[in-house]
């Protein structure tokens, strides 16, 4: 048997999710709890083996709540079950110790299924979250290649400009913008390599190959 | 007796300019100073009395305020014209100023619009603040109430099909296309509630949000958007993030259907005071004619400049025909 109990405070949607795992053999429904604090009192009380765990919970976070729950009890599984699909929620989940995703709205086949794999130690994830995840581990990677410093197509123009030794009001006649934008490009470009003056950015340039000539 | 009556008269107009409320500062052609007033004075962050400063070059005392200094020497030096400064902020003062030709010399008035300035802020600030708690409850009105009223209709759906006898095709396809409605309306509702108050804004901050937006709009289009964030991506006040993300939204939706550009360059960059995000296109370009009565124009720049207002912010836009448009927003915190 499956003990399960429901983090969630909509009302209506526990009284659901009730009704449809009390049909389920092996599942069982402990109650509903609306809080970190009454669930925390239930886990005391009561063996648990996976949570259902919603992220909007009013003032609090399921994702805190399962971060709390893992730290004080490593062998209950949190299943989130939530109307988010940015992937930030979903790393988030997966970051504080969530076993499953899945959304409110994949329904009862879904969410029996993941029940019983977290409870067996897998994860789970509805197709949906399963395709932001991937999405998202490939942006994540992709990233981190580019721990240098990203310029941006006009930033990386300007650069080679200052370069060439061209003024701010030669840099704004060649590339038809306002010696304004030069300035808050030649601004952002400090900023970003970090350097003080001009002479950093032609050091900057000729490091990166943008010129080759001295 | 003559000479009674000019000196009474005299009198009389210092009296005046020393009572009315703007500031009043008169100069001769060779740019000394014939008459001022108090106000005048205090506006222009100038030193010394009114009497003291009677024939002593106004140039001198107006060093820190360059854009005026430059106009009123060249009225001195190539000849006087009329000029008129509508912004002009001296510390934590606002100003308008204007330059008239007069007898023999050139008469320059003050008014403070500190006040009045502050006024239209704060109005702006709340109605924009009304606005978006206005929107903030809906988008929780619907994510609290309609969503979790759409997933349970879901599973009782799914709970009445799975007890169905297996027979029964004809209901059970009839279950399932209803299902299917369910899920798209859910769907819908959650976009909608996403549209009125991104909640990965209020979770994870500007940066995270605006990356989601982003990458909606590239799934949805054919142009060529590039995201880039440069500083610590670290929280600021709400309500300059929220700015911060609409903004964004809508500069990013007027390149998308009015500059038929091919390339989109979003920066956002946080600073450890400040928070600037630009975005650049490739595409027609605004007309000149347009960009000046920008506030009023229909390209939906209206709202950004007054969420920008209200935060005391700025916003610069570079635009050149077959070019491109290049717009900066920078607002402190």
């Amino acid at each position: 048997m499956i003990n399960t109990i429901v983090v969630d405070d909509h009302q209506i949607f526990s009284d659901g999710i009730k009704s449809i795992l009390e049909q389920v053999d092996d599942i069982a429904y402990m109650g509903t709890v609306k809080s970190a604090q009454a669930l925390i009192r239930a886990l005391e009380q009561t063996q648990i083996d996976v949570i259902l765990m919603d992220i909007s919970l009013g003032d609090e976070s399921g994702l805190d709540i399962t971060k709390t729950v893992k730290s004080l009890y490593p062998d209950c599984q949190v299943l989130i079950l939530s109307m988010h699909t940015e992937q930030e929620y979903i790393f988030k989940a997966l970051e504080v110790g969530a076993s499953g995703y899945i959304l409110k709205e994949s329904g009862m086949e879904d969410m029996i299924k993941a029940i019983r794999a977290v409870h067996n130690g897998d994860s789970y994830y509805s197709q949906e979250v399963s395709s932001i995840i991937v999405k998202g581990a490939h942006k994540k990677s992709k990233s981190l290649d580019h721990m240098s410093i990203q310029l941006t197509p006009r930033e990386t123009e300007i650069l080679t400009l200052i370069a060439k030794e061209f003024t701010n009001a030669e840099i704004a006649a060649s590339l038809f913008i306002s010696i304004r934008t030069v300035d808050s490009h030649r601004r952002n470009l400090l900023d970003k390599i970090g350097v003080k003056n001009t002479v950093g950015l032609v050091k900057h340039a000729i490091k990166v190959g943008l010129i080759t000539d001295l | 007796m003559q000479k009674d009556n000019y000196a009474e008269m005299h009198d009389f107009l210092v009296s005046i300019i020393g009572q009315v409320p703007i500031g009043i500062i008169s100069i001769g052609i060779d740019g000394m100073i014939t008459m001022c007033n108090r106000t005048a004075l205090d506006h222009l962050y100038i030193q010394g009395s009114t009497k003291s400063l009677l024939e002593q070059p106004l140039l001198s005392y107006i060093k820190h305020i360059p854009e005026v200094y430059d106009t009123i020497k060249q009225c001195i030096q190539h000849g006087r014209k009329p000029f008129d400064y509508t912004d002009i902020m001296i510390e934590e003062r606002i100003l308008s100023l204007t330059g008239r030709k007069i007898m023999n010399g050139l008469l320059i008035t003050t008014n403070d619009l500190t006040k009045l300035k502050h006024v239209e802020r704060d109005m702006l600030r709340s109605m924009i603040s009304g606005q978006d708690n206005e929107r903030r409850r809906l988008a929780k009105d619907i994510h609290d109430g309609i969503g979790p009223l759409m997933s349970t209709i879901k599973l009782s759906i799914d709970s009445i099909q799975s007890q169905l006898d297996p027979a029964s095709t004809k209901t059970k396809e009839k279950i399932k296309s209803i299902s299917e409605l369910v899920l798209d309306v859910a769907s819908d509702i959650r976009s909608i509630s996403h549209d009125l108050m991104p909640s990965a804004l209020k979770d994870f901050g500007v940066k995270a949000a605006l990356e989601n937006f982003i990458s909606k709009v590239k799934r949805s289009d054919r142009f060529d958007i590039q995201f880039f964030f440069t500083g610590e991506n670290k929280r600021t006040p709400a309500d300059v993030e929220l700015a911060i993300y609409r903004i964004t939204q809508e500069l990013v939706n007027n390149a998308l259907k009015y500059s038929q550009a091919k390339h989109i360059v979003i920066q956002l960059i946080i600073r450890a005071d400040q928070i600037v995000i630009t975005v650049e296109d490739d595409g027609v370009g605004i007309d000149q004619d347009k960009l000046m009565t920008i506030e009023n124009s229909g390209i939906g720049f209206h709202n950004i400049v007054a969420r920008t207002k209200a935060l005391d912010g700025t916003f610069e836009i570079d635009s050149i025909i077959a070019k491109g448009t290049t717009c900066t927003i920078s607002i402190p915190f």
